[in-house]
Formats: C-alpha cells, sequence, structure tokens
C-alpha cells in the first residue's frame, strides 16, 4: 500500500493554515530579537558579560562575537585560490546480510581558480566487516545502527580533504570546504562508551593538527544551508527574554533582514556549558562562526578558531560567494564532491548482489530470515 | 591529439570508442582509425562524434559571459572539462589477418577498452584495396554520404601521388555497387571533389 494521499490531502490545508499563524507569530519575536542584538551592538562588552553571567555552566549552546555583533560584512573580490571539497556517502552493514560488511566512498573536488594546479573529480571506497568498526571497543556493538559507519565516515572524510588540501595550500591559497558541521556530533554521542569513540577522536585531532599548522595559505569553512541553529538566539535571549508563546527562533531568521545577499555576519564563538561536548573533547579545535546570506538562505558557516584570521576569513567568505554564484546557491566544490561520493540506489543493489555472489562463490550461503524472506516474495 | 580513445562497445559491423574527456578535437568523421589489439587488427571510419556530460540527467548550462571563448569559460570553470566526455561511433571496413589486409566486416569485434588511434597513411591505402573498402562500409547504415565521401578524400590524401589513381578506382568501385541509387552515387561524388 502507498501513502493515502486522500486522507493526507484532507489535512494539508489545515496544515498550512497553522504554518502560516506560526509565521505571523515569528515576525514579532524576529523584531524583538534584532532589537536585542542592537542592544548588544551598543555596549558589546557589558551585553556579552551579562550573557556569560547567565549561561555559564548551562548545557544551553550560546555564542558570543568576537566584535560588534551586528557587524555585516560584504564579500571581498575573490582571489586566486584552489577550492578542496570532500564529502562522503556510506552503507551500513545489513544486520539481515549473511556477511555484514559497510562501504564507503568519499568524494573530492579539487578547482583550481587562477593558480597552477590540477583540478580533480574522483572517489575513494573503503569496505570492511562489520566488527572492523569496533576498533577493539565491543560496546560499539550495541550503538545504535550506523553510528560507526557514520563516525568512520565522517572521519575519512575530514582525512580526504586533509590529504587533498595540504598539496594544494603548498601551490598557493587554497580553501577546504566541508559539507555539514565541523566536528562530528557523534564523537560525543552517549551511545557508545568513551573507549570506542577514541579512536575516531584521536584521527579528527590529528586531522585537524594538520591543517592547522599549515598556516595561513589554508583556509577552512564546514558549510551548513538553512541551518536551524539557535546558539545567537540563545544569547539574545538572555538580552531580551521572548514572551512564552514566541515561537522559537533560528539564527538564520534574525540575520535574514539584517544580512544583504554575499554579506556575512560577525565572527561568533561556541560556547556551552554541557560537560563532554564534542570541542571539549578537541582541545585546540574550539569552533568559531558566522552566517552568510547567499539569495534567500542564511548559511551557517563553521570554522576552526585557529583558522579565523581577518586572511583566511575574508579568503574563505569570497570564496563561498563565488562558489555559489557558480553553482545556483550552493558551493561548487562541495556539490561535485557530494556527486563523486553519491551511493545510488543501483550502487547499493549492485553492491548486495556482489557481496552475496562472491559469498556464494566462497560457499558461505545466505541465511534467509523470515522477514527477510517475506518481504522478497511479497506474496498475496 | 594525444589523449587517448578507447573501445567502449563493439560489434563486428561498427564500435564506439570514448576519451577519457572531453575534447574539442577528436578524429574527424570519416577519419580511418585502428584497433591493434586482439585476434585481429581492425579498422573503421569515423561514422558520428557526440561530447556532453558524463551523466546524463545532469545538462550542461552554457555559462560564460558574452564574448568569452570556450576555453576561457572551460578555464574559469575547471570542473566542467572533468564531467565531459567525447564518444565517437565507427563503422568497421576491414581487418588484418596474420598481415593480410581484407576490406571485409573481422570474425568477431575489437577488444573492449582496446586504445583507438588514427590509421597511418600505409594501413588506409591497405585497407582502401582500390575502393573494396567500401562495400563494408556503405553497407553500414550510418555510414552516409558526407562519411563515406570523406573516407575516400581521406585514403586519396593518404596515397600521395597514387591519390588521383585511387579516386578513379574507387569511384569505379561505387558505380557499381551503387548502381540502382544514382541519386546517392551523384552527392557521393560530389562531395568527394576537392
Amino acid at each position: 500500500m502507498t501513502l493515502r494521499m486522500d486522507t493526507v490531502a484532507a489535512e494539508l490545508p489545515a496544515l498550512i493554515a497553522r504554518h502560516e499563524e506560526t509565521r505571523a507569530a515569528a515576525g514579532a519575536a524576529i523584531e524583538g530579537a534584532r532589537a536585542a542584538l542592537r542592544e548588544w551592538s551598543d555596549d558589546p562588552v557589558d551585553a556579552s558579560a551579562r550573557i556569560e553571567r547567565a549561561l555559564a555552566g548551562h548545557a544551553t549552546p550560546y555564542a558570543l562575537a568576537e566584535d560588534d555583533p551586528a557587524a555585516t560584512f560584504p564579500a571581498p573580490a575573490p582571489g586566486p585560490v584552489t577550492v578542496v571539497a570532500a564529502d562522503g556517502s556510506s552503507i551500513t552493514p545489513d544486520r539481515f546480510s549473511t556477511v555484514r560488511c559497510y562501504a564507503i566512498n568519499i568524494g573530492h573536488a579539487v578547482l583550481p581558480y587562477g593558480v597552477p594546479f590540477e583540478p580533480s573529480l574522483d572517489a575513494v571506497a573503503q569496505v570492511g566487516l562489520d566488527g572492523d568498526l569496533l576498533e577493539g571497543a565491543p560496546d560499539m556493538r550495541q550503538a545504535p545502527r550506523g553510528l560507526a559507519t557514520r563516525l568512520l565516515r565522517d572521519v575519512r572524510e575530514l582525512e580526504r580533504g586533509v590529504e587533498l588540501a595540504l598539496p594544494a595550500a603548498g601551490a598557493g591559497p587554497a580553501v577546504l570546504l566541508l559539507d555539514g558541521t565541523l566536528l562530528p556530533w557523534d564523537l560525543h554521542t552517549r551511545q557508545a562508551s568513551d573507549e570506542a569513540l577514541a579512536p575516531y577522536r584521536e584521527r579528527t585531532v590529528e586531522a585537524l593538527n594538520r591543517l592547522k599548522a599549515c598556516g595561513e595559505p589554508l583556509s577552512m569553512g564546514a558549510y551548513i544551508s538553512a541551518s536551524a541553529a539557535r546558539e545567537v538566539v540563545a544569547s539574545l535571549e538572555v538580552l531580551a527574554p521572548p514572551p512564552p508563546s514566541a515561537p522559537p527562533l533560528t539564527d538564520g531568521d534574525v540575520f535574514r533582514g539584517l544580512l544583504a545577499p554575499g554579506e556575512r555576519s560577525a565572527l561568533f564563538h561556541s560556547r556551552s556549558g554541557r560537560p563532554g561536548r564534542v570541542e571539549s573533547l578537541l582541545p585546540g579545535h574550539e569552533v568559531a562562526l558566522f552566517y552568510l546570506r547567499i539569495d534567500d538562505d542564511i548559511a551557517r558557516v563553521e570554522l576552526p578558531a585557529w583558522a579565523a584570521t581577518p586572511q583566511q576569513v575574508d579568503r574563505l567568505h569570497a570564496t563561498l560567494v563565488d562558489q555559489c554564484e557558480r553553482c545556483e546557491g550552493y558551493p561548487r566544490a562541495l556539490q561535485e564532491a557530494h556527486e563523486q561520493a553519491v551511493i545510488s540506489v543501483g550502487d547499493r543493489q549492485q553492491f548486495e548482489r556482489l557481496v552475496a555472489r562472491l559469498a556464494g562463490d566462497a560457499g558461505i550461503h545466505e541465511r534467509v530470515n523470515g522477514k527477510q524472506h517475506s518481504k522478497r516474495r511479497r506474496s498475496v | 591529439m594525444n589523449e587517448t580513445c578507447r573501445v567502449v562497445a563493439a560489434s563486428v559491423r561498427a564500435f564506439d570508442c570514448a576519451y577519457a574527456r572531453y575534447t574539442s578535437e577528436p578524429f574527424a568523421l570519416g577519419q580511418m582509425l585502428a584497433v591493434r589489439e586482439g585476434r585481429y587488427l581492425t579498422f573503421g571510419v569515423v561514422t558520428g562524434s557526440e561530447s556532453g556530460p558524463d551523466d546524463p540527467s545532469r545538462p550542461l548550462v552554457p555559462r560564460g559571459d558574452p564574448g568569452q571563448s570556450a576555453a576561457a569559460v572551460m578555464a574559469g570553470n575547471p570542473e566542467i572539462e572533468l564531467l565531459l566526455r567525447t564518444t565517437l561511433e565507427v563503422a568497421i571496413c576491414g581487418h588484418v589477418d596474420r598481415e593480410v589486409a581484407r576490406p571485409v566486416l573481422p570474425p568477431m569485434p575489437p577488444p573492449l577498452l582496446a586504445e583507438v588511434h588514427a590509421a597511418s597513411d600505409e594501413e588506409k591505402v591497405r585497407i582502401a584495396d582500390e575502393g573494396r573498402f567500401l562495400v563494408p562500409l556503405l553497407a553500414n547504415p550510418a555510414a552516409d554520404d558526407a562519411v563515406v565521401a570523406a573516407a575516400i578524400r581521406e585514403v586519396a590524401r593518404a596515397a600521395g601521388p597514387e591519390g588521383r589513381p585511387f579516386l578513379v578506382a574507387a569511384g569505379k568501385e561505387l558505380a557499381r555497387l551503387l548502381k540502382a541509387e544514382p541519386s546517392r552515387l551523384t552527392s557521393i561524388l560530389r562531395a568527394v571533389e576537392p
């Protein structure tokens, strides 16, 4: 049976009307938040101190501005640069499969603009047994399905970015772009033990250290389109608490009216008193961030605090705007890395068939369980 | 033209070959190509050439500023060239079996992924065999009048001082093969004229 369109279609008009009501209520809340931002901007030192006093020690993530929080910056003109991006896709071990194995495909794009460097679009694949992901920590087997594959994929994305960005930065200015958050959130999950996560943390730190050592020629940014983060909003709510009925806002709601297309916000630093948060596990790699308006999208850009010198940020900002202009609102290099990485439904089926065939050739015959058998036959 | 071109689909009558990437100067229409791998050396004539995105679900957008050349647009968007590919269709017109040139279809297709090269002048003249290569060529529906004429011109050029006698021989062969299609014969002969 497919989705009952008759049922959902009947409910959709009321749902859309409710959405409109929420949007109208959000308008007033956004105005309140922008007034709070102006207050913060009028006296950044005092307001930041108030925010820090109110939220220090709390689990709520918030953000503090490096300077004037309401400042906006137009995009600098792009200069010669090599843009490197890495993105990954994965096949999670299937618990119904006889040979439980994963596949990770890390795509990359290396695109030089006015720099004598070889362009490249390609992917590297890696396969392994489910057990390989445990890395000596048996409790990873108890973790939610896909966690270990996701962790390995995130780490490999960063490592691949490092492998490609370092030579590029040796040839001239370079920008490394990643999709999503800068630091993999799964590194601080409570669904696996510290011992199980430690190897992934160590590899992440090692990769970040190598990037840090590269210095000024390399800029780095993790790009989150249509981010739903609300760290700046959390800070603003300290200065002007919203009425209890106000709908929750995102940072994007606040910056949408403030930033002109191509402009970026001030630099903020992420803060939280939550014990075990991912940044506290990666000392020396604190996250800085800014918001960037690309057409109607407010993207969040995360970068390591050590890569936030004015020259590095200007290069990153100019590159992102230029990249988005080349690709209808999303960085071209990230789009191409994604295209290289993506594992289609057909690829997944082919991988599954190949594993089953080779296992069969090796004399390992598939044990078909009841659910699987029933799903395959789908008899009436 | 230094890019490597390889066989990507093959039958005994025709094969497709592709460059790893896009090239603005592929083998020309009517040019004779050689596959020098496999049991037989296979020779064919280019009947079609196509360039475009490797992934048909991602069409090429006409980028570039007014007045900007194709090379400048490519240089400014380095990913484009990596996502395009040039493919050629080739009609087989002969083969070499144990060093004997035969202007007929080979017993088996050329190997997939074998490299494809431009035939040498000597190979062209041997395979053309005073116009007998036109028999398999005209039997291939992909070899239209322009292709046949271009192939004849190419062999005539390769034959050097023997070019004129070759053209006479090829004309006679064409007249024999196309005696039931006088309008096609005329069309090809006009297209062969320099």
